[in-house]
């Protein structure tokens, strides 16, 4: 556990540097795309209502309220949030390549620590869950800030308030991440910590084996891919006549990934001990 | 300990983050607007078996389907996950029929106009999309002996399917022990000509596995203008299995206030298959209720919904009501309303705040009970917060 513990928090200090500027980099744009819209707003209130052109209510009639759709809906605030997810799915790979090209292999000293191999897997693992949670986590925050923002640039008058739970739903784009549900959030999770246990299976099969490995690990994950899409493939294919109920979609869905995540940690786990060199 | 701060803040940063917002969220179930029955005459236990569905608007893109009943407001987004899946609120008796037959339901549309049941049996009848072609080919007729759980089901291609736009099943029922499908057909017309509605009842022999029958009821001709168009719309008997009532109606929208006109009425009896033109005067309104010997027509003004109770047989109006509404600020026509025939009951509900109510008892013709539905949240539409009711189902 200790070894466990120490493997964590080394790999998440060896990202944080890269990881604090990425957060900086997306979240800075969003607050920027944030005040770009509502002050553009602000201007437009301030050209029509303060100068008596309408009252406020006549304005509101015709331009409508400001809400965070208004800036949630725009590119400034969507793609920095898939830049950082793209970020992080990158990371999933480059987590296990650094130690291998890196200037100095460190994988040697990786490999050849007194504790059992997997826990380096396993750190690596929590390492990424850590990284995807806390930026979760961050932009609940940030939704909430820009919430305010909104509420110190415009007047009450002009505005519609949605709740922070609202604000999180409001747009699907957060859904990769973050959910407005915790049942919701656990089904999200569940569907990423697959991936990223599929993904580490992946570079193994290709540090193990090589180009052999490279191919081993790519049709792997098309076949994980198939499986998990299947039950809602079936679904979605008889959309208008589901063969099968949404919910046994759901509990197959689940049973699935199940048996994913246990079969590629057994391969994992048999690949980190017997076949993975340096 | 020291060299681990950093990762021991990212830590608790994560939990206390997510652990707050969605404990919050969990505890918080008043983040919509709450519904109650207000009652102005009658008894609420008039109401207590109505569920009305409606839509919350808030903001520009964000909308929420609700169910109210019982003084309680249900959230589609608040039910569990399962429930959310398919996105809307299951139709009442759907609901029941997979809970009571899930394996027959296994596969069949939801949609209650494709069902039907009596006490020994339940059909389905519908011509699906294709998968690939969106068209309909193919009928798909299923019936389950509730007794003996015997299944028979089957596909036959529908006649002629190539002549149509669609064809759209309107009614299921049993005639012996054969299933009829009562469909409306869109004919291809040239650009020139109108639009045509074919009705046709198909009758499929359940021992044999096929469509043994095909009879065009009528046709209808309906067209889209600029400021004008028609359509066709069925009303089934409220008291029995039997009958349906087709009308056909013309919507004028060349000023401001939308005009609405029936221009035909049949009255089709599915066990005799006799189709009887009723003398129906386009002042009475438009039909939206019947029963078997009346029917129930509706004309609207700002402030009020004119009832009108017409005799089919004597071919005269027996009674009228006038139903006082809340004027409806943002539509410049009469309000818009929902109505449910059930059991010797009409059922009305405005479709806007505050939502007025009404039962009518239609032996009598009196008003049972008469209500608002209002709203404890603050409702406000000139920030984009609306709320709708546009559907009613009797449990």
């Amino acid at each position: 556990m200790k070894n466990f513990t120490k493997l964590v928090n080394f790999e998440f200090n060896r990202f944080l540097k890269l990881y604090v500027t990425l957060l900086i980099i997306v979240y800075g744009i969003q607050t920027a795309g944030v005040l770009f819209h509502t002050f553009k707003f602000k201007k437009l209130t301030n050209d029509i209502v303060m100068r008596g052109e309408m009252t406020e209510l006549e304005f509101t009639e015709m331009y409508g309220v400001f809400s965070m759709e208004d800036f949630t809906m725009s590119s400034l605030y969507i793609l920095p949030i898939y830049v950082g997810i793209a970020a992080i799915a990158f990371y999933a790979f480059f987590i296990w390549y650094r130690d291998w090209f890196a200037k100095h292999t460190f994988i040697y000293r990786l490999l050849t620590l007194p504790t059992q191999r997997m826990n380096i897997y396993l750190a690596k693992l929590t390492t990424m869950l850590l990284i995807t949670l806390g930026y979760a986590a961050l932009q609940i925050v940030m939704i909430a800030f820009h919430s305010k923002l909104t509420k110190w640039i415009i007047p009450q008058a002009f505005r519609y308030d949605y709740s922070l739970y609202e604000s999180v739903n409001l747009t699907s784009q957060y859904s990769l991440v973050l959910t407005g549900n915790a049942f919701d959030f656990f089904i999200a999770y569940a569907f990423i910590l697959t991936a990223i246990i599929v993904i580490f299976t992946a570079v193994l099969f290709e540090r193990s084996y090589r180009w052999k490995g490279l191919v081993i690990g790519i049709v792997y994950a098309f076949i994980i891919f198939l499986l998990i899409v299947v039950p809602f493939t079936v679904m979605f294919l008889f959309y208008y006549q589901p063969r099968i109920y949404p919910e046994e979609a759901l509990f197959i869905q689940l049973g699935i990934m199940l048996i994913i995540v246990v079969t590629s940690l057994f391969i994992s786990r048999h690949l980190m001990n017997k076949k993975v060199s340096v | 300990m020291k060299k681990y701060w950093k990762t021991i803040v990212a830590v608790c940063f994560i939990i206390a983050t997510l652990t707050i917002f969605y404990v919050m969220q969990y505890n918080t179930t008043n983040i919509y607007p709450q519904l109650h029955m207000q009652t102005k005459q009658g008894d609420e236990q008039s109401v207590e078996n109505v569920v009305f569905i409606g839509d919350m608007f808030s903001g520009v893109m964000t909308h929420q389907t609700f169910r109210f009943e019982q003084n309680e407001t249900k959230y589609l987004e608040q039910e569990p996950y399962t429930k959310r899946m398919r996105g809307y609120y299951q139709p009442l008796q759907i609901e029941q029929l997979q809970k009571e037959y899930r394996s027959f339901m296994r596969g069949k549309l939801e949609d209650v106009n494709l069902f039907f049941e009596n006490e020994t049996y339940v059909a389905y009848g519908a011509a699906p999309y294709g998968l690939w072609s969106y068209n309909n080919e193919l009928f798909e007729i299923a019936l389950l002996n509730k007794k003996t759980n015997e299944v028979t089901s089957f596909t036959t291609t529908i006649p002629e399917y190539g002549k149509y736009w669609y064809v759209e099943p309107y009614k299921v029922f049993m005639r012996e022990n054969n299933v009829m499908l009562l469909t409306m057909n869109e004919r291809f017309t040239s650009e020139s000509e109108d639009d045509v509605a074919e009705l046709h009842v198909y009758t499929f022999d359940i021992e044999k596995e096929e469509l043994v029958d095909e009879t065009t009821l009528t046709e209808l001709a309906r067209y889209y203008k600029d400021y004008e168009h028609q359509e066709i719309e069925m009303i089934e008997s409220d008291k029995n299995n039997e009958e349906i009532l087709i009308v056909q109606t013309t919507y004028n929208y060349a000023t401001d206030v939308e005009e609405v006109e029936t221009s035909k009425v049949v009255l089709y009896n599915m066990v005799t298959g006799s189709l009887t033109d009723v003398a129906f005067d386009a002042q009475l309104g438009v039909p939206m209720s019947f029963d078997g010997d009346y029917i129930y027509s509706f004309k609207d003004t700002k402030q009020s919904i004119d009832m009108t109770k017409y005799d089919i047989d004597k071919k005269e109006v027996t009674e009228e009501l006038t139903l006082q509404v809340e004027p409806q600020p943002y539509m410049d026509a009469g309000a818009y309303y929902t109505v449910k025939n059930n059991d010797g009951k009409l059922y009305i509900v405005t479709s806007e705040t505050p939502f007025d109510t009404f039962v009518i008892d239609t032996t009598t013709m009196e008003v049972e009970y008469e209500g608002n539905i209002i709203s404890t949240g603050n409702v406000n539409p000139n920030i984009g917060e609306e709320m709708y009711i546009y559907d009613v189902e009797i449990r």
